[in-house]
C-alpha cells in the first residue's frame, strides 16, 4: 500500500517537475511547481515526518507559491511567454547541470549506502523543537538573521522603485 | 473481514457521512442565510418553495445544474475550469482533521468521530487554509476581465495579511494546551473554574479568540470583510465570470468555509464537545457530546449571518490597517504574554 503512494507520488512528482521546465506561460509553469510541492508533501508523509509534510504546504504552497503568483498576475507576462526560447549554451548548461546533479543524487545513494529513511527516528514537532533550541541554535538564528536581510533589503529595493 | 479492510470500510463510511453532512449543511445555511436576512432587514425572504421555504435550495440546486455552462472568450480555459475545483476541495478537505464528539461503538466496534490523523491537525488545517487563495486568485485571473482581476488581486492580500494573525492566535491555543492535536486542545477545556465557569479558552484566551474570529470572517470573505468580491466596486469579483455549476462549487467552497471556521471557534475556544456538567457513558455520551458540539458550532454560523446583515463593508486600506496595526499586534501580544502566563502542561 505506501510502496504503491510511494511510486504514484514520487512518479508525478518527476511529471510535475518536466511540467515546470517544458511549459512555456509562467503561470503554468508555477502551477506545475505546486504540484510538485504537493507531491514532495505526500512522500514526507509516507516516511512519517508528518511536521515536515505540512510546513512544506504551509510555506512552499501557501506562502512562497502565492507571492510567485501575485507577481506573475502584476507582470502580465503574456508576450514574455511567446518570445520565451532559450539560447543554446543556456539549453547545453541546463543539461550539463541536470546531468551532474543526477550522478551526484544516484552516486551518493549507491556509494555510501544511506539507510532508508523509513528506518531513521520519526521526528516528533516536540524532538524538532528541542534539537532548533539546543544543537542546532546557532545555524538556527543564523537563518533568521538572513531572512531579516533579505526583507529589509526587498524593502529598500521596491522603495526605490516608486520614487 | 480482515483488520485493513474494515478500517478502510470505516474511513469511507466517515467520509460519506461527513461529506453529506457539510453539503447538507451548506444547503440548510443558504436557506438561514436569506431567512435571516428578512428576518433582520423586517421582509420575508423566500417562502414560496415548501413549508417556510425550506425547498429553496433543492430549488437552487436544480437551476445551477441545467443552466448553460459558459466558458468567457478571453478566459483562460484550463485554469478557469480548475479554480471552483480549487476552491471547493480544501474547504471541504478540512473536515477530516476535526473531531466531531466522544468515540462510540458500532457492532462493538469503537469508531473514532474523525476521519484522519489527529496528531498534526492544526497543522493540517493551516496548510489548507493556506491551499484556500488559489481558488481565488486563479479564478480572478482566469476569467480574462478587468473586475475579477481586481477582486483575484485584492484577496490574496488580504488572505496572506490576516493569515498571520489567525496562526499567531492559534499558536496561543496550542501553547496553553502543548499539542497541535484537537483532541487534547478540547479535553484540556473540560470540567469548570470553580464549579460553574467552563474551562474553555475564550476566558483565559479572549484576545486570540477575537482575533481569531474577526479573521476567520476575513479569510471566509464574509462581510465585513467580503472585499474580493464586493458589489459596489467590482460587479462580484473574483466569480463575476462563472456560472451554473462552477459558481456553485465557489458558493459551496465559500460555505463549507464558514462551517469549518465555525466548528475550529467551538473546538479551539469553545471547549468542543464538553458541557460544564457531566454527561452520561457509552453511545449516549457520544450523541450528547455530538450536540453540544453541533449546537455550539450552529451559534457560530449564525453569527456568521448575523454581522453580514448588521455591518457595512470596510475600505480596502481600512481592512489592511486592520490587519497589519491592530490585529497582528494583538495576537503577538497575546502569544507573548500566553507563553509568559502558561505554564508547559499546565491549563
Amino acid at each position: 500500500m505506501t510502496t504503491a503512494l510511494f511510486l504514484a507520488f514520487a512518479g508525478l512528482a518527476l511529471l510535475f517537475g518536466l511540467l515546470v521546465a517544458a511549459l512555456k506561460h509562467p503561470l503554468y509553469a508555477a502551477l506545475s511547481l505546486v504540484g510538485v510541492i504537493g507531491c514532495l508533501s505526500v512522500l514526507f508523509y509516507l516516511l512519517g515526518a508528518t511536521f515536515l509534510a505540512m510546513v512544506q504546504l504551509i510555506v512552499y504552497a501557501g506562502a512562497t507559491l502565492v507571492l510567485f503568483l501575485f507577481v506573475i498576475m502584476l507582470l502580465d507576462l503574456r508576450g514574455e511567454a511567446r518570445q520565451a526560447e532559450a539560447h543554446p549554451v543556456q539549453k547545453g548548461m541546463a543539461l550539463v547541470l541536470f546531468a551532474a546533479f543526477l550522478c551526484a543524487g544516484v552516486g551518493t545513494v549507491l556509494v555510501q549506502k544511506l539507510p532508508l529513511a523509513t528506518k531513521l527516528v520519526k521526528p516528533g514537532v516536540a524532538d524538532l523543537g528541542r534539537l532548533l533550541f539546543t544543537r542546532y541554535l546557532l545555524p538556527f538564528e543564523a537563518v533568521t538573521l538572513l531572512l531579516l536581510a533579505a526583507a529589509v533589503g526587498a524593502f529598500l529595493l521596491a522603495r526605490k522603485e516608486w520614487k | 473481514m480482515s483488520p485493513l479492510l474494515l478500517t478502510l470500510a470505516i474511513t469511507v463510511a466517515k467520509i460519506a457521512v461527513v461529506l453529506g453532512g457539510v453539503l447538507g449543511m451548506v444547503a440548510l445555511m443558504s436557506w438561514v442565510e436569506r431567512r435571516g436576512a428578512g428576518l433582520i432587514q423586517d421582509r420575508p425572504g423566500p417562502n414560496r418553495v415548501g413549508p417556510f421555504g425550506l425547498l429553496q435550495p433543492v430549488a437552487d440546486g436544480l437551476k445551477f445544474l441545467f443552466k448553460e455552462e459558459v466558458i468567457p472568450a478571453k478566459a483562460d480555459k484550463w485554469i478557469y475550469l480548475l479554480a471552483p475545483l480549487l476552491t471547493f476541495v480544501p474547504a471541504v478537505a478540512t473536515f477530516a482533521v476535526l473531531p466531531m464528539g466522544t468515540p462510540f461503538t458500532v457492532l462493538g466496534t469503537v469508531v473514532e468521530p474523525l476521519i484522519g490523523p489527529s496528531s498534526i491537525g492544526v497543522l493540517y488545517v493551516l496548510a489548507l487554509s493556506g491551499l484556500s487563495v488559489y481558488g481565488i486568485v486563479l479564478a480572478g485571473f482566469a476569467s480574462g476581465s478587468k473586475y475579477p482581476l481586481i477582486g483575484g488581486l485584492r484577496s490574496t492580500a488580504q488572505l496572506v495579511a490576516y493569515e498571520i494573525p489567525m496562526t499567531l492566535a492559534l499558536f496561543s491555543v496550542v501553547y496553553a494546551s502543548q499539542s497541535l492535536d484537537f483532541t487534547v486542545i478540547v479535553d484540556h477545556q473540560a470540567g469548570a473554574w470553580f464549579g460553574f465557569i467552563p474551562r474553555w479558552y475564550v476566558f483565559p484566551q479572549i484576545v486570540g479568540f477575537f482575533v481569531f474570529w474577526v479573521t476567520a470572517l476575513a479569510e471566509c470573505n464574509r462581510v465585513p470583510f467580503d472585499l474580493p468580491e464586493a458589489e459596489a466596486e467590482l460587479v462580484a469579483g473574483f466569480h463575476t465570470e462563472y456560472s451554473a455549476m462552477k459558481f456553485a462549487l465557489f458558493f459551496l467552497g465559500e460555505y463549507a468555509h464558514m462551517i469549518a471556521a465555525s466548528s475550529l471557534i467551538t473546538l479551539l475556544y469553545f471547549g468542543g464537545w464538553h458541557l460544564p456538567f457531566a454527561v452520561p457513558a457509552g453511545n449516549l455520551g457520544a450523541l450528547v457530546a455530538f450536540a453540544a458540539f453541533a449546537a455550539k458550532t450552529g451559534f457560530f454560523l449564525w453569527l456568521f449571518v448575523w454581522v453580514r446583515w448588521t455591518l457595512p463593508r470596510y475600505r480596502y486600506d481600512q481592512l489592511m490597517r486592520l490587519g497589519w496595526t491592530v490585529l497582528l499586534p494583538l495576537a503577538f501580544l497575546n502569544l507573548v504574554i500566553t507563553v509568559l502566563v502558561c505554564r508547559p502542561g499546565v491549563n
